[in-house]
């Protein structure tokens, strides 16, 4: 069997238009190995990452106005969509997609260079959906969504994978399982969930009869002692009352029954009546609209108006520039018109007049019945209108009664439970010959009873549910064994990227129970100096991040290692946590990822020293690969100030070497 | 022009809608141009026919009446549809109307039309059919009551003739409402009949129910035309009023 992995987008190019955050339009080529996004605080280069997100997804769970809330108000540019154009790959598969911004929709996508248009395809995102999930391998663009969000996008602020249990049980299992399997897995824990809370309902509802039988034997117990002492003529008078009271809620009970069923046919009536209306109004109204469309083609297609034809045939004139055209291309371009019915420019099909045409004579009966038409329809509508109003009536006269019958049967369950233990009481106490005692044995051994039955349902839930755990487990097993396959591949990678900040670190695989109780699942824990950080408050801060970038970096290489599968992995850096002895190993460890991938720094210059370190390694042209945010964002007074300092800055960065 | 007019199918079904619909638009653009070329309006710019579309449609459902609908977004400079300049084009590509003027710069383009002799005798087809006939009435008497305001004391001297009315349209209050929140590139809600316009326009329409006793209410009942001009004198003097 072919092993099928997940396939992860690398981006490409990316433009974005029009958008008033910007001073200027961004455009920028993504390159193997590094790229750069430098500028300062609030020029949008986070924004840019959620431009990027959302171009490939959409906008998932933000709101509608994300990206214009985040325009001043004076610079939202007027009268044009801003918009933002991707350019990026899925395996060998090429694709570009443009999304309006303010307007969250895709206004077109092609995919190897056949394209898909808003204008033809009204429903282009799933559209989209569907071809991204069959070029990734996904079963969801939810997944996509989830691996940018946790693995591949990391903000300053952002999340650490390396201790969400999870986050981190999720990516890998997208990354390094296949055939769907996290698909699968969710499917299975899922059906656990289900049948695991099936079973605490019902042994919910266990625990009530058991309460009430506890509340029984203590009554027995006291009855024992002489404090209680059963009535029996009371006990008859109670039951008494409780068989009037069933009855008439039974009574009660009936006539709603009944009215349900009146009503119910009288909606199945009238449902059939509003179909076969409103069928006779749809029919009606295209007919009209056919008939519409039939007089005014004639009197569009009027030969007094296709001046610009007439004028070609007969006397080769063209109504752009009123010459005289050769014959011969005259004819070709009438031909084109007439026969082909093809326009000359577009080449798309047109509207000709044609032997379907009808004659002035014609044009007034058509009129005529259409009016008539029209007037038919108007009745018919009212018609409808009126038979609509009246089914709403009884649909809402039916809920009222669904919600009382519902009652009734609750309120007559009462009674019978009830009247079971009156009756079970007057049994015993009318026996005689039985000691008062018994009473409450008859009603602890019925109440037992409820809560054997109530046993023999959990019982075989539980068995069900012992299967679904197993089935679990077993594919718990299955990708616990395949990361025990990869994390040897892993932990040397990550020893890599960390040794020369942290010494020995590895990965140490830790069980971790999850929701589901009695399964754990295994993720990765960095241990280094001796202890295994099993929270990230057992590391310092900047451990903590230079662990997390050297995770991220590991499973990125890995998956190429496994799958030769690329990504464009994105860092916000903050080497504003480290210390100076420490930001030269930070920026080896980086240059060493972007050595063998794509990788994007996103970098505010927080620490001077950091970028020219970072890119020495970089074998070529530095400039090229440099997005300036300060060439292209709003910037603040404070910012206009200091942009000589900062132009220093960066050519530091493009001449460091 | 569209082409298919027979309908089977679903898919038929929705493309004849389509059809319809762009006819429709098609009709009343024609509409507007007739009844300007009524009142010896030498040509309708590109943002005139803008501005007197958008009236005569959010203002539609006064004389009770259907016009095919057109999506207008809020921009800075008033309510705009692209459809009505698409099928403006189409049309003088048609020969229905013609290019008075036509000039571009900086990417942006101006452009003054009329109808042409075709146009009109185009539309003195299509009104015999009486549905049409209807609203060539209503967009008739927009336009009249348009030209009634369009050199009034007091507007925009940054424009010319009917282009006017722009500081009108900017008063209008379903579009105000947007201007004042902002929301740019918004659709303004035509379809709601209960939208600002519409709410005005009833106030101004139950002015007899609003009559102290004693008053007789049917002498007091105004006509279409007496709300247009009341509704747009609400709209003037809304206007000088913002100075």
């Amino acid at each position: 069997m072919g092993v099928e992995y997940i396939k992860l987008p690398i981006i490409r190019k990316i433009e974005v238009q029009n958008y008033g955050l910007f001073r200027k339009n961004l455009q920028y080529k993504f390159q193997e190995g590094l790229n750069l996004f430098i500028g300062g605080n609030r020029q949008g280069k986070t924004t840019t990452m959620y431009i990027i997100l959302y171009g490939l997804i959409g906008l998932h769970d933000k709101s509608k106005d994300f990206f214009s809330s985040r325009v001043k108000q004076e610079n939202l540019s007027k009268d044009t969509h801003p918009m933002v154009k991707l350019n990026f790959q899925i395996g060998k598969a090429k694709l570009e997609i443009e999304r309006d911004l303010f307007d969250p929709r895709i206004n077109y996508f092609s995919v190897n260079g056949r394209s898909y248009k808003r204008a033809d395809n009204p429903d282009i995102e799933e559209v989209y959906e569907k071809e991204i999930e069959r070029l990734a391998g996904i079963s969801d663009l939810a997944d996509y969504n989830f691996l940018l969000e946790k693995l591949l996008i990391r903000e300053e602020e952002g999340n650490y994978l390396l201790w969400n249990t999870d986050d981190q049980m999720r990516v890998l299992r997208l990354l390094f399982s296949y055939g769907k399997f996290d698909e699968e897995f969710i499917r299975l824990r899922e059906n656990y969930r289900k049948i695991d809370s099936k079973v605490r309902g019902q042994q919910d509802i266990q625990a009530q009869f058991k309460k009430r039988r506890r509340a029984v034997e203590r009554e027995k117990f006291e009855s024992i002692k002489g404090l209680t002492k059963i009535d029996p003529a009371e006990l008859k008078k109670q039951m008494s009352s409780l068989e009037k009271e069933t009855a008439n809620l039974t009574a009660t009970y009936e006539k709603i029954v009944t009215n349900i069923r009146d009503i119910g046919n009288a909606i199945k009536t009238l449902n059939q009546d509003v179909n076969g209306l409103s069928n006779e109004v749809e029919e009606l109204d295209s007919e009209t609209i056919r008939m519409e469309n039939l007089l005014f083609k004639s009197v569009y297609t009027d030969p007094k108006v296709q001046l610009a034809n007439h004028k070609l045939k007969n006397y080769q004139i063209c109504i752009f520039c009123n010459r005289k055209i050769p014959k011969d291309k005259a004819q070709d371009i009438v031909s084109n018109i007439e026969e082909r019915k093809r326009c000359p420019v577009c080449d798309s099909v047109i509207s000709q007049a044609s032997s379907d045409d009808i004659t002035e004579k014609e044009r007034a009966s058509l009129i005529e019945v259409l009016l008539k038409k029209r007037a038919t329809t108007d009745e018919k509508k009212s018609q409808l209108s009126a038979k609509q109003k009246e089914l709403d009536t009884l649909k809402k006269q039916l809920e009222g009664l669904w919600i009382q019958e519902n009652k009734m049967k609750e309120d007559l369950r009462k009674k019978s439970l009830e009247t079971d233990d009156i009756k079970l009481q007057l049994s015993t106490v009318e026996m005689g010959a039985i000691e008062e005692t018994s009473v409450f044995d008859r009603r602890i051994e019925y109440l037992q009873s409820q809560i054997d039955e109530y046993q023999k349902d959990i019982d075989k839930d539980k068995i069900e549910r012992e299967a679904a755990r197993k089935t679990l487990e077993q594919k718990n097993r299955e990708f616990t064994k395949r990361l025990e396959e990869i994390r040897e591949g892993l932990v040397e990678i990550f020893k890599d990227y960390t040794a020369s900040f942290l010494g020995e670190c590895e990965l140490a695989a830790v069980p971790r129970k999850t929701d589901i109780s009695m399964i754990y699942f295994n993720v990765f824990a960095p241990k280094f100096a001796g202890s295994t950080r099993y929270y990230k408050n057992q590391a310092s801060n900047s451990e903590a991040t230079f662990l997390e970038y050297a995770f991220r970096m590991s499973l990125c290489q890995l998956f190429k290692q496994i799958t030769g599968g690329e990504s464009l992995l994105a860092i916000e850096t903050s080497e504003g946590l480290f210390d100076i002895g420490s930001v030269p190993v930070l920026a080896e460890a980086i240059s060493k990822y972007y050595d063998v991938s794509y990788l994007l720094i996103i970098s505010n210059l927080g620490r001077s020293d950091f970028l020219p370190m970072l890119v020495v390694k970089s074998k070529d042209e530095i400039r090229s690969r440099v997005l300036n945010y300060f060439d292209i964002g709003r910037l603040s007074a404070a910012q206009e100030k200091d942009r000589e300092k900062f132009d220093a800055e960066f050519n530091k960065i493009l001449t460091a070497k | 022009m569209p082409n298919s007019t027979k309908s089977s199918r679903p898919s038929d079904r929705a493309q004849s809608r389509r059809d319809n619909e762009y006819f429709k638009r098609s009709n009343e653009i024609l509409y507007l141009f007739y009844s300007a070329d009524e009142l010896n309006w030498p040509y309708i710019s590109k943002i005139g026919v803008q501005k007197c579309l958008y009236l005569s449609e959010i203002l539609s459902p006064l004389k009770e009446i259907i016009l095919a609908f057109l999506n207008f977004i809020y921009l800075y400079k008033g309510p705009y549809s692209k459809d009505i300049q698409n099928i403006l084009d189409n049309l003088v590509a048609l020969n229905a109307i013609e290019v008075v003027s036509f000039t571009t710069t900086d990417g942006n383009s101006y452009a003054d039309y009329r109808i042409t002799e075709p146009g009109k005798y185009l539309v003195q087809h299509l009104v015999s059919y009486l549905v049409e006939k209807e609203k060539l009435d209503w967009i008739r008497t927009v336009t009249k009551v348009i030209d009634a305001y369009k050199d009034s004391y007091g507007l925009s001297t940054q424009y010319e003739g009917v282009d006017k009315i722009i500081d009108l349209v900017y008063q209008e209050p379903s579009f105000k409402d947007l201007k004042k929140r902002g929301a740019k590139r918004e659709a303004i809600p035509i379809e709601d009949r209960n939208n600002l316009t519409m709410n005005l326009v009833n106030f101004l329409k139950k002015v007899d129910q609003r009559l102290p006793p004693g008053y007789e209410k049917d002498r007091y009942k105004l006509d279409l035309e007496t709300i247009l001009l009341l509704f747009f004198e609400y709209l003037y003097v809304e206007h000088l009023s913002e100075g």
